[in-house]
């Protein structure tokens, strides 16, 4: 039993730092993460229940949570699981009363299929084709960077002072292409030069480099929905104000 | 907002918003490329707003400094400047020593004119209050208000019982000099007697040593009629020092007949003290052993 619950933490220290060993711990656990969701539910659940992938979330939550004073991890987990469950249940509460589009009326039609639609399906269909191919491209040029989506996320700026600094490197970048250039070719995010042209402090830029790594990456040729998707970011022409926000 | 799915695992999906932030949230059945509304993020990821300082806040804050400096200095001032008990020495002199929380004297004041001449004498600046009634004690004795055999009142009014025990404890075991009776004042014990009306100074000290006959003319024959005394001898040294009970046991003076009667004073009206008036004085006050019995008419 002892030796278990060292193995298990063992595995999670690791799943902390890799991605692909959290992936495989979640595999691993997934008779324990259905059975913590059936207590919840008070049925076995399916694998298109939403139920079970945000018990799944869960479970990669309490992976990053964990420490070892935490005491025994699947304890944390199931508590983790439940609570995350609870959330869950609490804002989709906030939807009932909206009648849901697949609600069938007298004559079995749904409601979906009575509402005229304008959306062409085909053309959204081949949008996020074009969509997937450009972040298969970029997931592939990340990775000469020694960068992954989920490195990105971990240094991506949670204030909004840091945020609005790395705009504002972000869009004079974008508009000194001598400097995306120069990025290309070293491999390296000018930071010096970045903090100076936009006039915020180099610190605040550090702490993000894999983040402005990124995004800088998307301003270079060739991601052209994901440019247009982050457009508002590279438009924004709004000063930094003293405080490090966007003046209004 | 809208995210765009970026990368797809097991547990969760990693997101891209419109403002170019990337977060991790549940992955409910997402694909690579597919854009989202309202995803289920990760907790750590959701952004935290810049708390701005609006006026409002900065008055609040500025409230609260100032609850926070007030709720400290009024701490400061109970525990150091708010009387907490009172000592009160001797019924005739009503010597009173307010005390604060942590047992030092903060304030002495008295409501009569002996009292006020006892404090007035005690220099010490010793703020304890046991040594504070040793000083005041002692100057009674210099001043010949009180002697060694003579039992000094003592009265505590505290706050709590405890500190009314504590007191008395210390007083009865750390004050020396004269006897004393000390009575803790509460609801449960002895009331605390009732000031006298402040007067001039007429109680007569114990004087250590007979003062010569030549200083005493000045002396009003109303108040302290001449007595015979011994001849005086040239050294002051070997003139005999009387004990004051001696002047007790004097018969009362034989030029009773040459003091001019004073004219009689109108009816007394009580409620009014005129500044001669004498106050009646307490039997037990040393004083009034001393005090010679006016002539009978």
């Amino acid at each position: 039993m002892g030796s278990d619950s060292k193995q298990i933490a063992a595995r999670v220290q690791l799943a902390k730092k890799d991605n692909q060993e959290a992936d495989a711990l979640i595999a691993d656990y997934m008779p324990f993460i259905k059975s913590e969701t059936s207590k919840f539910i008070k049925r076995s659940p399916e694998q298109t229940d939403d139920e079970l992938s945000i018990a799944m979330f869960a479970f990669y939550e309490a992976i990053r949570n964990y420490s070892a004073l935490k005491g025994s991890f699947l304890k944390l987990a199931a508590l983790q699981i439940r609570n995350r469950l609870i959330d869950y249940y609490r804002r989709e509460k906030r939807n009932t009363g909206n009648i849901s589009l697949d609600t069938a009326d007298d004559d079995h039609t749904e409601l979906i299929d009575t509402i005229s639609d304008d959306r062409n399906d085909y053309e959204e269909l081949e949008l996020r084709d074009a969509t997937r191919q450009e972040i298969e491209e970029l997931s592939a040029q990340m990775e000469t960077f020694g960068l992954s989506m989920s490195d990105i996320a971990e240094s991506s700026p949670k204030q909004s002072r840091s945020a609005a600094s790395c705009s504002a490197a972000i869009r004079y970048a974008r508009q000194n292409p001598d400097l995306l250039a120069e990025f290309l070719a070293s491999k390296r995010v000018p930071l010096a030069k970045l903090a100076k042209g936009a006039s915020v402090d180099r610190k605040a830029l550090e702490r993000h480099r894999k983040y402005l790594a990124g995004v800088l990456l998307i301003c270079t040729n060739g991601y052209e929905i994901l440019r247009g998707h982050i457009m508002q970011v590279l438009t924004d022409s709004r000063p930094i104000n003293k405080s490090g926000g966007i003046e209004t | 907002m809208k995210y765009i799915v970026m990368e797809s695992h097991k547990g969760y999906a990693v997101l891209m918003d419109e403002d170019s932030h990337f977060v991790r949230a549940a992955n409910l059945h997402y694909t690579v490329g597919q854009t989202v509304t309202s995803p289920f993020i990760l907790e750590e990821d959701k952004k935290r707003p810049l708390i701005k300082h609006s006026v409002f806040v900065k008055i609040a804050a500025a409230a609260a400094c100032l609850m926070l400096i007030s709720a400290a200095g009024l701490n400061y001032y109970s525990k150091n400047f708010k009387t907490r008990s009172v000592l009160t020495i001797g019924s005739d002199f009503y010597i009173q020593l307010e005390l604060n929380s942590k047992g030092k004297v903060i304030r002495m004041n008295s409501a009569t004119a002996d009292g006020q001449d006892v404090l007035d004498h005690c220099t010490s600046k010793d703020k304890n209050m046991v040594g504070t009634v040793n000083d005041i004690l002692a100057v009674m004795q210099e001043q010949g208000y009180i002697t060694e055999e003579d039992t000094v009142e003592l009265y505590i009014s505290a706050d709590s019982r405890k500190d009314s025990a504590s007191y008395k404890d210390e007083i009865e075991h750390e004050v020396s000099g004269p006897k004393l009776n000390v009575s803790v004042v509460d609801k449960h014990g002895p009331k605390l007697p009732e000031p006298p009306l402040p007067t001039e100074k007429t109680t007569e000290k114990v004087k250590p040593a007979p003062t010569p006959l030549h200083e005493n003319t000045s002396q009003t024959p109303l108040t302290e009629p001449t007595k015979p005394t011994p001849p005086v001898p040239d050294s002051e040294a070997a003139a005999p020092k009387l004990p004051a009970v001696e002047n007790k046991t004097e018969p009362a003076p034989v030029v009773k007949p040459e003091i001019p009667e004073p004219p009689a004073p109108p009816a007394p009206d009580k409620s009014e003290k005129t500044e001669n008036e004498i106050p009646p004085i307490h039997p037990h006050h040393p004083s009034s052993e001393k005090k010679l019995p006016h002539p009978k008419k």
